[in-house]
């Protein structure tokens, strides 16, 4: 990869992997520290990276980074990805978004990420396997969890309008 | 994994002995809804194999689902939630998405489960963004050990460069400085200018700076004049002409001759040689510095010629020869 396909890489994705990382951990300055630890690990793999597997250099990179802080942070809360979730609320909101975006910072981190990854960046099962080191069939279970607990979470329709 | 048309046989019979796999089963399922006509193939070989094995298979269903461990649409709807999520993963097909759609219109619980799913797509708020994408950036990277290797490259280049040209030089001072040692007699001598070179039209292939001496001596020539060398040498005209221009030989001689060009010279010299009125001992070296131009030669009634005995200036008296005009 050229230092101007590094560049480019720059532009297109550090949006993009800021947010993902950003909405996991909700803390703004790890998160910049976390995408610029992404980027100088990039620039020194810069030779060996291709540019057409950059996008999944750069969001595998930073997830696994992510990972290791969120593991490190002891004043994280990490809920037990198996366990079955039963959140639901009472409370009438009048954006949706507002309600699912609270849903999904109820999510074991795990399941943040995947369905992150597939709602964000749209990655395929295979890419999001891929980037977290799972298997497509794991990625299918924990988005089909996240899914349904969001659902949950969101209530019918009436609860939201 | 592959069925094809020309395939699909083998795992028509690998299905019905029960040696496919589910993932295999799934893709057989795909092909079967691709290939309708051949559904209904299978369902002929199923109906054999059934009076063979009383294989049970739901009629109710359709083929295709039938041929799968779960029914898609089960009776209690416990599967509804992740048919809603398929539906929104896009894993169902379209026939399953058909079905699906049609439940949900003609039931409003399930509708209302399948509707609450669709908010459970996350969309990224864009206005978020990395505050210092520019601090990321790099500028093109400076590769010293490139850099000294490719300095060290130029200057290999350069140095053997420098080294075959002082080599070429030192050849050329060489061969005057030699000459230079020895008297004046150890020049090798022009015999016959019919034999050298003011052969003009000869064919040679010589390089143009270094007329070649094609033969080797054939008659030395000491201080006595009693042997004598004779070399043969060939050139073409162009180099005859620049050879001339950088090494002029002024040949000076008693009578009034003038050539306005190099071939003139030769033509009259060759006479000259041919009728013995002149030779080879009558030419004496003389310094560079002395020769002048051809125009002035040609005032002062001299002789201008260039031989191939590279540097060696020749002065001639000719004396008795008559003048060309």
């Amino acid at each position: 990869m050229t230092t101007k396909e590094y560049n480019i890489s720059v532009d297109t994705y550090a949006d993009g992997v800021y947010r993902f990382v950003l909405k996991n951990i909700k803390n703004e300055d790890k998160a910049k520290d976390i995408v610029q630890d992404t980027f100088e690990k990039l620039w020194v793999k810069a030779e060996t990276v291709s540019y057409s597997k950059v996008k999944s250099y750069i969001f595998t990179s930073a997830y696994h980074t992510m990972i290791d802080y969120i593991r490190k942070d002891k004043r994280q809360t990490i809920m037990d990805d198996g366990a079955e979730l039963k959140h639901s609320h009472e409370k009438h909101y009048s954006d949706l978004s507002e309600i699912l975006q609270e849903a999904i910072d109820l999510l074991p981190a795990i399941q943040k990420s995947v369905i992150l990854l597939r709602d964000y960046e749209g990655y395929s099962y295979k890419e999001i396997a891929d980037t977290t080191k799972l298997n497509e069939s794991q990625v299918k279970v924990y988005i089909f969890r996240a899914r349904k607990f969001l659902k949950n979470y969101i209530g019918t329709i009436e609860t939201v309008i | 994994m592959n069925i094809t048309r020309n395939t699909y046989e083998n795992y028509f019979i690998d299905y019905l002995d029960g040696n496919l796999s589910d993932n295999e089963i799934k893709i057989l399922i795909e092909f079967l809804d691709k290939n309708p006509d051949l559904e209904e193939e299978l369902k002929d070989l199923t109906s054999f194999s059934k009076q063979q094995e009383t294989n049970t298979i739901t009629p109710d269903l359709s083929f295709s689902n039938s041929l799968k461990k779960e029914p898609i649409f089960d009776e209690n709807e416990s599967n509804f939630d992740e048919l809603c999520i398929s539906f929104y993963e896009g894993l169902l097909n379209e026939k399953e998405e058909q079905h699906l759609l049609e439940l949900t219109e003609s039931r409003n619980d399930l509708l209302h489960i399948f509707e609450a799913y669709s908010f459970t797509k996350v969309k990224a708020n864009k206005s978020i963004t990395f505050p210092n994408k520019s601090a990321l950036k790099k500028h093109k990277r400076i590769l010293w050990h490139q850099y000294v290797s490719y300095a060290a490259s130029i200057i290999f280049v350069l140095g053997f460069i420098f080294y075959i040209q002082k080599d070429k030089i030192s050849q050329q001072q060489t061969t005057p400085n030699s000459y230079a040692k020895n008297s004046y007699m150890d020049y090798p001598k022009v015999e016959s200018f019919k034999q050298n070179s003011f052969a003009h039209n000869t064919n040679s292939t010589t390089e143009l700076t270094n007329p070649t001496l094609e033969s080797s001596t054939i008659r030395n020539q000491n201080p006595t004049g009693n042997s004598h060398k004779t070399i043969a040498v060939t050139y073409n005209k162009k180099q005859l002409e620049d050879f001339e221009k950088n090494n002029p030989l002024s040949f000076s001689r008693k009578g009034k001759l003038s050539y306005s060009n190099l071939s003139d010279l030769e033509k009259h010299l060759t006479e000259l040689f041919a009728e013995k009125k002149i030779n080879e001992d009558d030419f004496t070296p003389i310094p560079n510095k002395n020769v002048i131009n051809k125009q002035q030669e040609i005032i002062n009634k001299q002789f201008k010629l260039a031989t191939t005995i590279d540097p060696m200036i020749y002065q001639k008296q000719i004396l008795g020869s008559q003048p060309v005009e």
